[in-house]
Parts: structure tokens; C-alpha cells; sequence
């Protein structure tokens, strides 16, 4: 499949089928891209062009075994937001490399996990600087159940001469079953002096104090847990435009997080 | 008519007991003023009734209209009708204020609150506090002043409606105007509601706008006397000491805690 965006867009692409695909955005928009039942894999090239912006999330429903391979190439002043969400009771190994090939070129790489019980979440991150003046933000936030096994691997790497450059990240997981498996590498490869780069990250049990304040205001354990988790997820929904869409995809997410919903109790 | 019963109470906290025989009667409709020096066991009371796991209970008995609070989880508690506006709200980002408490509301009834009566209390409570009507969409305490906080307390505890509502140092970090709004959305809540209410506070001038029924001084894990306002304005003029003398107790002094020493260097090599 091939696409390119000439003009202003706003839409949602379905992949019910194993895909190679390559979008080339040129102006200014908002793409959704659903994985559903019937994709294993997809393999997206994605060409940001000169003074694009963009925000796109792919969103995992696909409800069995997915291998995403992500790649983005980021043109001059080109500005975009890129997201993966998935909540899916399924295996997932996500690779994705972003380059940002021209300087002012500007991207965030978002991802939210919602590591159910027994599944495995794979994910290799990197953002390579090949131009000077470029940004690259890392933001992967995940919630982990009994026995999920979650691993990250997100590299900022400013190669020689890409003075000016940014690069940062943060990874943070909530743990909230048994018998998890959290690996976080956080990579800074820089061969620069003059660029700004941080990273940071947590791991660990929702905080006692917190989960106390929301009891004592009358929410069970669950409910408690589900909230606290519901703030690991949520900002990915930034990338919707639709708003819609975002509120069904916000339900989705309390439902899965132990919520069930606006209004219903657990 | 809603009476909470706390009886011969003794409570612990990393096994040095705070709490030693404690009794006391809230009674819907009455304003309890809690007093006392600092380190004397006032918050401890606040936290044990309302369940925080930190404490524990050796002794005694904490019941609710004759159900037993002490063997109901701390989310039962507030379901029961006990509120706690506390000290230090905990900050919790990505969860917006809106979205917690209509959790809240529907987690205590059987059919969740429609949205549009929902919006209509919260606009009130948030109005009447004079707070930034953005603050439903903020995430909970999140970046909120000290006095935003409490503030935020008081919104809460106007939403849940409990019937018993414990306020411990919610007047800390309030300016003056800020005070007078707080204590009549307090004095509203009640007449709207006839909570019981227990109020710690070490300022005479809160009291004087809440006009306690009772007042309270605890000492050494203890309530040494009580009375009404005339005992807080004695207390507002002389402070605890002459308590120690009348009454033969000592007031359990603050730990204050050793600072580590500087050595003034900073062992980091600067490039």
C-alpha cells in the first residue's frame, strides 16, 4: 500500500491483513491506523516531508501475535508526534527507528502499554540525529499484570556533527501483579558536544500513599489501581483528533484497566 | 442521627504507641475542635478512624451508627459516610479531578450520577471555593499550591456529602481571605448536610468561624479535657502549659530530626 498526503487530512486507516506500507505526508494532519483481527505484521515506512506536522497513533486490536517495524524518515522543520497504543491480551514486538534527516526535523515517539497477564511486550526504540538542530523526545509508559514481560529499549543517538540536537526520554511501568518481568534500557549514544540530552525512568508498585487518598475517597483496591494506571495511559490519546473517538478509546482503556467504564462499578 | 463511638483507643505506629486509651462521641450535627501541641497524637486519631494502613489499632473500638470501623477496609469506611480532608493531599498526575471524583460518587451508589448533575454540584462546590474553573480538567492535586489543595479537600468533601467529616490542619496554608471561603463552604456543607464534623487546627481564628460544640485538647495520646469555645480561647491567650500543671500530664515533645552535616565541599569535580 502506498499514500501520500498533499493536502490537510484527518482519517483512519484499517489494516485487517498483513501489510508493507508506505505514507508520505506533505501538509498538516491527524492519522489513526487500527490494527484489527487478521494482522501479524506490518511494515510502515513513513515520510515526513519538508514543514509537514503530523500526529499519528497506531492502535493495536489485532487481538493475537503482532510484529510492527516502524520507520520514519524526518524532513526539514517537519514536526510529528508518533503513538502506539496497546492493551491487547496478545503478544507484541514493536520495532521502530525514526531518522531525522534534516535540521529542524522534530519528532516524539509515544508508546502505552497495558502488559495483560502472560503476554510479552518487545519494543526497540531509536531515534537517530543525522542533522544538526534536530529533536528527539522518547516518552513509553506501560502497566504490567501477573507474568507479563515488558522490555524497552530506547536510544537517542546524535551522531558527529548534529550540534544543536536534543534527546530525551522517558520510560515509566507501573507494576501491579506478580511474576513480571520489567527490562528498560535506556541508550544515549552521542558523538557531539554541543547538544542536550536526558533520560529517566521508573519502575516499581503504585505508591502507598497514593492508593490510600483514592481509598479513603471511597474506591476499592481495583478501582484505585485502575486509575493510577488510566494516568500512564491516557496521554497517549493526545494524537486523536476526533473527539469521539478518543472517548470511546478512553473507555476502552478503563475497561482494561479494571474501570469498566464512565459509571459502572466494579 | 449518625454517632461515631471511639472507645479506650490505642493506637501504634512502627510500634511506639501514639494513641494510649482514647474516648471520644461525634454526634451528627456537632463541630468537634481537636487540639493540642504538635506530636501529640491528633493526626494519628484522624488517620486510625479513617484506615491508613501506617497505623495500627492495639486497643479499643471505633464504631459508626454500631458497625465496627475498625473491621472495614479504608474505601468501606468512606463508603460508610467518614471523610478525612488531609494535611498533605497526595498528587496524583494523569488523573483529572472530574474523572476521580465521578468515580468517587459512583463507586457509593447503585446508578452512576448523570453527567449533567455531576457538572452542576462540581461547578457549585468549585464556585463557591472561588477556585480557577479549570479545575476539573486538572490532574488531582497535581502542581496545586498548598492552599489550592486544601481547598480541593473541601471541594470533595462537599461532593461525597460524608456524614461524619474529620479536617485535619485543612486551614494550613490558607491566606485570611482564603479561610473565611473555606469555613463557610464548611458551615454551608453542613447546614445542607448535618455532618458531624471533628476539626484539628491550632488557630483560634478558623474556630472562631466554624464555632465549635466541643472542644478537645489532646495530650500525650490522651484527651486531658474538654469543653467548648471558652476552652479554645484560654487556650488561643495561655498555649498548653498550664494543662501540664492543672491536670498533670506531659506533653510528648516533637522529635526533631538530625540534619547531616554539610562539610561544605562538594566532592564533584567541576569541568
Amino acid at each position: 500500500m502506498e499514500k501520500v498526503y498533499e493536502k490537510e487530512f484527518n482519517e483512519t486507516i484499517y489494516f485487517d491483513q498483513d501489510e508493507i506500507a508506505t505514507i508520505t505526508i506533505q501538509k498538516t494532519g491527524s492519522l489513526l491506523m487500527v490494527l484489527r483481527k487478521g494482522i501479524s505484521s506490518l511494515k510502515l515506512h513513513l515520510k515526513l516531508e519538508t514543514d509537514s506536522q503530523s500526529k499519528i497513533l497506531l492502535y493495536n486490536q489485532s487481538a493475537s501475535t503482532l510484529s510492527v517495524d516502524l520507520e520514519v524518515e524526518v524532513k526539514k522543520d517537519a514536526k510529528s508526534k508518533i503513538g502506539f497504543l496497546d492493551m491487547e491480551e496478545s503478544d507484541v514486538t514493536f520495532k521502530q527507528k525514526a531518522f531525522l534527516k534534516e535540521s529542524g526535523a522534530d519528532i516524539k515517539l509515544m508508546s502505552a502499554q497495558l502488559g495483560q497477564v502472560d503476554t510479552s511486550k518487545l519494543n526497540d526504540i531509536e531515534i537517530l540525529h543525522e542533522a544538526p538542530h534536530t529533536f528527539g523526545y522518547m516518552e513509553n509508559f506501560s502497566v504490567l499484570f501477573d507474568r507479563a514481560h515488558y522490555e524497552m529499549v530506547a536510544n537517542g543517538n546524535i551522531q558527529k556533527g548534529c550540534y544543536g540536537s536534543q534527546s530525551h526520554q522517558t520510560t515509566r511501568v507501573l507494576t501491579l501483579g506478580k511474576d513480571h518481568k520489567a527490562q528498560v534500557i535506556p541508550l544515549l549514544l552521542i558523538d557531539e558536544n554541543d547538544v542536550k540530552a536526558s533520560h529517566a525512568q521508573t519502575i516499581g508498585q503504585p505508591d502507598e500513599e497514593q492508593l490510600y487518598y483514592l481509598k479513603s475517597r471511597g474506591l476499592s483496591q481495583r478501582q484505585a489501581m485502575g486509575l493510577l494506571s488510566i494516568g500512564y495511559l491516557l496521554p497517549i490519546l493526545e494524537l486523536v483528533s476526533d473527539e469521539a473517538t478518543k472517548e470511546k478509546m478512553r473507555e476502552e482503556m478503563e475497561s482494561k484497566v479494571g474501570l469498566y467504564g464512565h459509571g459502572k462499578n466494579s | 442521627m449518625t454517632e461515631l463511638v471511639i472507645k479506650d483507643l490505642h493506637v501504634s505506629v512502627e510500634d511506639k504507641e501514639i494513641l494510649k486509651g482514647l474516648n471520644l462521641t461525634i454526634r451528627s450535627g456537632e463541630r468537634h475542635a481537636l487540639m493540642g501541641p504538635n506530636g501529640n497524637g491528633k493526626s494519628t486519631l484522624l488517620a486510625a478512624i479513617m484506615g491508613n494502613p501506617k497505623y495500627t489499632v492495639t486497643q479499643g473500638s471505633i464504631k459508626l451508627d454500631g458497625q465496627d470501623v475498625l473491621a472495614m477496609e479504608v474505601d468501606e469506611r468512606s463508603k460508610a459516610g467518614l471523610f478525612l480532608g488531609m494535611q498533605y493531599p497526595s498528587e496524583i498526575s494523569g488523573v483529572t479531578n472530574s474523572d476521580f471524583l465521578r468515580s468517587c460518587i459512583n463507586a457509593r451508589q447503585e446508578k452512576p450520577i448523570s453527567l449533567f448533575k455531576f457538572i452542576k454540584e462540581m461547578d457549585k462546590a468549585i464556585q463557591q471555593l472561588e477556585m480557577k474553573p479549570d479545575l476539573a480538567h486538572r490532574f488531582l492535586n497535581d502542581g496545586f499550591s498548598g492552599g489550592e489543595k486544601k481547598r480541593n479537600e473541601i471541594v470533595q468533601m462537599m461532593m461525597l456529602k460524608p456524614s461524619i467529616a474529620m479536617l485535619d490542619e485543612i486551614d494550613s496554608g490558607l491566606d485570611v481571605d482564603a479561610l473565611k471561603i473555606v469555613s463557610e463552604a464548611i458551615n454551608q456543607c453542613q447546614k445542607e448536610t448535618d455532618m458531624g464534623l471533628l476539626v484539628v487546627s491550632h488557630y483560634a481564628r478558623f474556630y472562631e468561624y466554624l464555632h465549635p460544640t466541643h472542644a478537645h485538647v489532646l495530650v500525650d495520646g490522651q484527651i486531658v479535657v474538654s469543653g467548648d469555645q471558652e476552652l479554645i480561647d484560654k487556650i488561643d491567650k495561655e498555649g498548653y502549659e498550664w494543662l501540664e500543671t492543672e491536670y498533670h500530664v506531659s506533653a510528648r515533645k516533637e522529635e526533631t530530626k538530625k540534619r547531616p552535616t554539610s562539610i561544605g565541599l562538594c566532592g564533584a569535580k567541576r569541568g
